[in-house]
């Protein structure tokens, strides 16, 4: 069954350790302008009287039907059907940000070579049946890495536990 | 809301309080609840559990003390600090005020400073950090002991490089009654070693007379153990780390029988001991509220000029004190640093747009900065990271700073001007 990271936006901090592991798991140096595959972002919104804060960790969502693949006019972004991923060759990018129109979310970044770079889901990690790397580190449970519908099921008990004693 | 629930207890945090000009009386005051409202010393009150171990609460009986301390302070030189800050040395054991250390290097007096060794010392954390620094220069002797080559070290005629946790053991316990001497994941790294070898082979080159310091830190970590039956074999057959065998009962109101270390044995809302110092400003018997030394109720002419106040000291995750602002990762997570938190009504009163160059002001100096603006600061208030190698914030504020009860620095609040970078008016 396929896995996809989830971020329950309740729990994260702004902390950024998955973004400082994401960079060490895949030998990116901000210094010589590599792009960050995983980014954390800050919103400040006015909720009637309140100012609320939330943070937010984003990558790749590994579309199942991704729109970045369908966009790539070299066949350089692949979809795996066994563990969800989408991934870039980067052999075969050449660097047309086709992708970049194409995304919904805003996800692709392109390197000093100008190759479309981002997220891979560690899938080298997960098929020796490890955790993707942010959700390894993340320390408040924030991001997890689970099939789709048992996700699903835990929100779904957590929401009817809470009617019922509420009642 | 806190006085009617019961129990209920107050959680501060370690630095937002104290780092006041009036920070002890202050926390008086809030201390003063938990004792009106019964939650003194209660289970899910603000329960006391006497520490073991630095600092941490172990439920074990260690002769920590007796070794840090084996003689009484008036057998030896006056602690740094004593004479300005007499209430704090009274009340503090086993410690100097290290904030008089700039004052004392320079004047000389009770004693000169010649020579200074430092472990992880950081000039940055200073009030006046410049000064601070400018004082470290005249030493005659001054080594530092750390993991990085920091800019503190940079002064230092000697730097030793100290390993890391994970190459060294240490003795770590835990308030459910569970003790660890950790085992190292590898071997000190290079020439660095532990913080402990290096004062151990100190004392070793200097013979010091002290049979503790002679027989080794093992040796010495066991000495502290003796009176909780645990030792350094027995927690080596434990590399998990172990429950301590008869751990103290958790008691409520241990003060029934104890009583408190004050004057009258009591928990007391006017003090004893600062009654002794009756005339001294802002040492008042009872926790009286004294505005900031720099505030628009103490210097309401200084607040024209200089009309935020200043708010420095705290923390974000990825940046602790100076210590990760230079690896490529964690800067990375902030790429705009350094940068000042500006509520965005005072930066749009000021034509200032986010990331804009700004510059922050007292009497004593002048940083430039981008400015962030973030609803997490009040209007009329400055945050800014402390720290930063490119604009340190700790340089506007002036050495005497301090709280005059503990000595703290009143990193917290001190006034401060903001002006967009390049519409200065004139050329202050």
């Amino acid at each position: 069954m396929k896995k996809a990271i989830y971020l329950d936006v309740d729990r994260c901090v702004g902390c950024g350790a998955c973004v400082v592991t994401c960079m060490d798991q895949n030998d990116i140096y901000p210094e010589t302008g590599q792009p960050a595959l995983r980014r954390i972002y800050q919103i400040e919104e006015k909720l009637a009287s309140k100012t609320g804060i939330h943070y937010l960790s984003v990558a790749c969502q590994h579309c199942e039907d991704s729109p970045c693949a369908m966009g790539c006019p070299t066949g350089a972004i692949i979809k795996d059907n066994d563990t969800g991923s989408v991934t870039v060759d980067q052999d075969l990018c050449i660097g047309c940000h086709s992708c970049a129109l194409a995304c919904p979310f805003g996800i692709p970044r392109y390197n000093v070579q100008e190759k479309m770079q981002k997220c891979s889901l560690c899938v080298e990690r997960v098929e020796a049946g490890l955790e993707p790397a942010c959700v390894r580190v993340c320390p408040m449970g924030a991001l997890r890495f689970k099939e789709v519908n048992l996700l699903q099921r835990e929100k779904e008990f957590k929401i009817i536990r809470k009617v019922v004693a509420t009642k | 809301m806190y006085a009617s629930a019961k129990p209920a207890s107050i959680m501060t945090s370690a630095s937002s309080i104290v780092h006041h000009t009036n920070g002890v009386q202050n926390y008086r005051a809030i201390f003063a609840l938990i004792g009106l409202t019964g939650n003194y010393d209660i289970f899910g009150g603000n329960f006391v559990s006497p520490q073991s171990f630095v600092h941490a609460p172990g439920r074990i009986i260690t002769r920590e003390h007796e070794f840090i301390q084996p003689r009484p302070w008036g057998e030896m030189a006056p602690r740094v600090g004593a004479d300005r800050f007499p209430l704090w040395t009274e009340m503090i054991d086993e410690e100097g005020q290290a904030m008089q250390l700039p004052q004392q290097i320079r004047s000389g007096e009770p004693y000169p400073i010649k020579a200074l060794i430092g472990f992880g010392l950081n000039y940055r954390m200073w009030p006046d950090s410049q000064r601070m620094i400018e004082s470290l220069s005249m030493l005659d002797f001054f080594v530092n002991v750390d993991i990085f080559m920091t800019d503190t070290c940079k002064y230092a005629d000697i730097v030793l490089p100290a390993c890391t946790s994970v190459e060294r053991s240490e003795l770590r316990c835990y308030g459910s009654g569970y003790i660890i001497y950790t085992q190292p994941a590898i071997a000190p790294l290079y020439d660095s070693r532990s913080d402990t070898d290096i004062i151990y082979a100190l004392a070793d080159r200097l013979n010091l007379d002290d049979p503790l310091f002679k027989a080794g830190y093992e040796a010495s970590i066991d000495w502290i153990l003796e009176p909780s039956g645990i030792n350094i074999a027995e927690l080596k057959k434990h590399p998990g780390g172990m429950p301590v065998p008869n751990p103290i009962k958790r008691e409520e109101k241990k003060y029934l029988r104890d009583g408190f270390a004050t004057p009258s044995g009591k928990l007391e809302f006017k003090s004893k001991v600062l009654e002794r110092y009756t005339g001294r400003p802002g040492f008042d018997a009872l926790p009286v509220y004294t505005p900031s030394q720099r505030s628009y109720e103490a210097t309401p002419e200084l607040a024209k000029e200089y009309p935020f106040i200043l708010n420095t000291g705290s923390r974000l995750p990825m940046f602790i004190h100076t210590r990760t602002y230079r690896l490529s990762w964690t800067s990375s997570l902030r790429p705009n640093h350094p940068a000042a938190d500006i509520n965005p009504a005072d930066a749009s009163g000021m034509g200032i747009n986010q990331d804009d160059a700004i510059h922050i002001a007292t009497p004593e100096g002048r940083i430039t900065v981008k400015a962030n603006l973030t609803k997490m600061v009040l209007p009329g208030v400055i945050n800014m990271y402390h720290g930063h190698p490119d604009a340190d914030v700790n340089q506007l504020f002036a050495s005497n700073y301090l709280d005059p009860l503990s000595g703290f620095p009143g990193f917290k609040s001190t006034l401060c001007k903001v002006e967009k970078a390049g519409e200065e008016a004139g050329n202050k």
